[in-house]
């Protein structure tokens, strides 16, 4: 019987992470950060979206920007791990990260890698706005910015879900096993990237699995859909969290398997965000030595 | 606010839904559609030889596609009709654009290859059914020599 009292339970909560926790979240959030900043960008904006139709951005691509972004990045870096200063040090790698996105999305094809971690910065940059820290940040502010990056990253998901379940007339589990083309679509893109087979094997025996049972295919991929709904629960508590985090994780490897299509800035968020690696790894210390300093009962 | 359990989850994901693509905001359709054809772009020299995307544009074959399908709908619109409806006009019209487009992507050492080689855009559709996959290529754009 499902104790339905335990489900009230199920609410958004702000988790109390130590200091030292959030500024291992900000030193990591660095490196997805440095991967968008340092991203080749084209001097052309054929197709504006966004900040382009109001703003010329193919200056970011003049020789020598480059440089002077990676400057300003350092500084600003440094600043947002160490809790200085937050506002304008995020406020400008968020505004590198925002133009960057923008110029690449302006190319006539819309890419979906970079929109998360660039909404992530956005987010924490709003929540420190609003609590106005000046030089120090305080731990409360640090503590919002985390929780609203981990809003932030559940809302992108249960989008998807849901431009699944809106997008068209049919339903979406209905046509799932046309899925099967888009994973021979992707190993075909991905051979003309480079004219290197790299198909995996299971990515090649896939899409006639899928011709085969096609019922099969839709329950497996509703599992997928419901995951992406129901990813708000990974604001219940640290093993919510983890739990979510740990099966987008395996949803984006398996997408990456079967289809070459790789997620990164989409994994690092997850890892940083919800796995929180390095509360697990001192979680699992504290359970050892619970568990090893426990003195053996006295024989009677 | 606390009534409605994970309000801010909701409200933002319906934001971004109403928003739609404006980069950093988007609805995240990826794979929200799925047809029984979908289509393959891959760009070949004069002598029908593929040239390796990445390594000569600085993009990918998804790019590629996204960009050709991006003219496509714009040259349909302009001739007062939907995508579905194109012609093979249209495919055309799209494809040199496309490869207009490539050719301002283009390292400088794969320039030289092309303008000596030319370069064609061509188009596989993939077909399924319940007997399973079918494909066809024809070429929907052509730079000469």
């Amino acid at each position: 019987m499902i104790n339905l009292s335990r489900l009230r339970n199920l609410r958004e909560n702000v988790i109390q992470h130590a200091g030292w926790e959030m500024f291992l979240m900000r030193l990591l959030l660095l490196w997805p950060f440095w991967l968008v900043v340092t991203r080749a960008v084209v001097q052309v904006q054929p197709k504006p979206n966004g900040l382009a139709h109001f703003v010329d951005l193919t200056w970011l691509a003049s020789p020598g920007i480059g440089n002077v972004l990676l400057g300003l990045f350092a500084v600003c870096g440094a600043l947002y791990a160490t809790g200085f200063f937050v506002v304008p040090a995020l406020g400008i790698i968020t505004a590198i990260l925002v133009a960057k996105g923008t110029l690449i999305n302006s190319q006539g094809a819309i890419n979906h890698a970079l929109q998360l971690i660039t909404l992530v910065a956005l987010a924490q940059w709003i929540v420190y706005c609003l609590r106005r820290p000046l030089g120090w940040t305080k731990r409360e502010s640090h503590l919002q910015a985390v929780h609203w990056a981990k809003v932030t990253i559940a809302a992108s998901y249960v989008s998807a879900a849901l431009a699944k379940l809106f997008a068209s007339s049919e339903f979406w589990i209905a046509r799932v096993p046309y899925m099967a083309l888009q994973v021979i679509k992707s190993n075909l893109q991905s051979y003309y990237n480079d004219l290197v087979v790299t198909t995996s094997p299971i990515a090649e025996k896939f899409p006639h699995w899928v011709v085969e049972n096609p019922n099969l295919t839709r329950v497996i991929f509703t599992g997928g859909l419901l995951l992406e709904l129901f990813a708000f629960l990974a604001l219940v508590n640290r093993w919510w969290a983890l739990f979510i985090g740990v099966s987008m994780l395996l949803l984006h490897w398996s997408i990456q398997i079967l289809m070459n299509l790789e997620f990164k800035h989409h994994v690092y968020v997850l890892l940083i965000f919800y796995v929180n690696l390095p509360w697990l790894l001192y979680a699992a210390v504290q359970w050892l030595r619970r568990t090893f300093d426990k003195k053996p009962l006295a024989q009677p | 606010m606390k009534r409605w359990p994970f309000v801010s989850v909701f409200a933002i994901a319906i934001a971004l839904q109403l928003i739609g693509e404006q980069f950093p905001f988007s609805p995240f359709p990826m794979y929200s559609g799925f047809s029984k054809e979908t289509t393959v772009l891959y760009v070949t020299d004069a002598k029908d030889q593929p040239l390796p995307i990445k390594n000569y544009f600085r993009l990918s074959a998804s790019k590629v596609k996204k960009a050709f399908n991006t003219e496509l709908k714009n040259v349909c619109k302009k001739n007062g009709y939907d995508d579905g409806m194109a012609t093979s006009e249209d495919y055309r019209a799209a494809g040199q654009y496309t490869l207009q487009f490539l050719k301002t992507q283009t390292r400088a050492g794969a320039l030289a290859k092309i303008q000596k080689h030319g370069m064609k855009l061509q188009r596989i559709s993939l077909l399924m059914d319940e007997k399973g996959f079918h494909q066809e290529t024809e070429m929907v754009g052509e730079i000469a020599r």
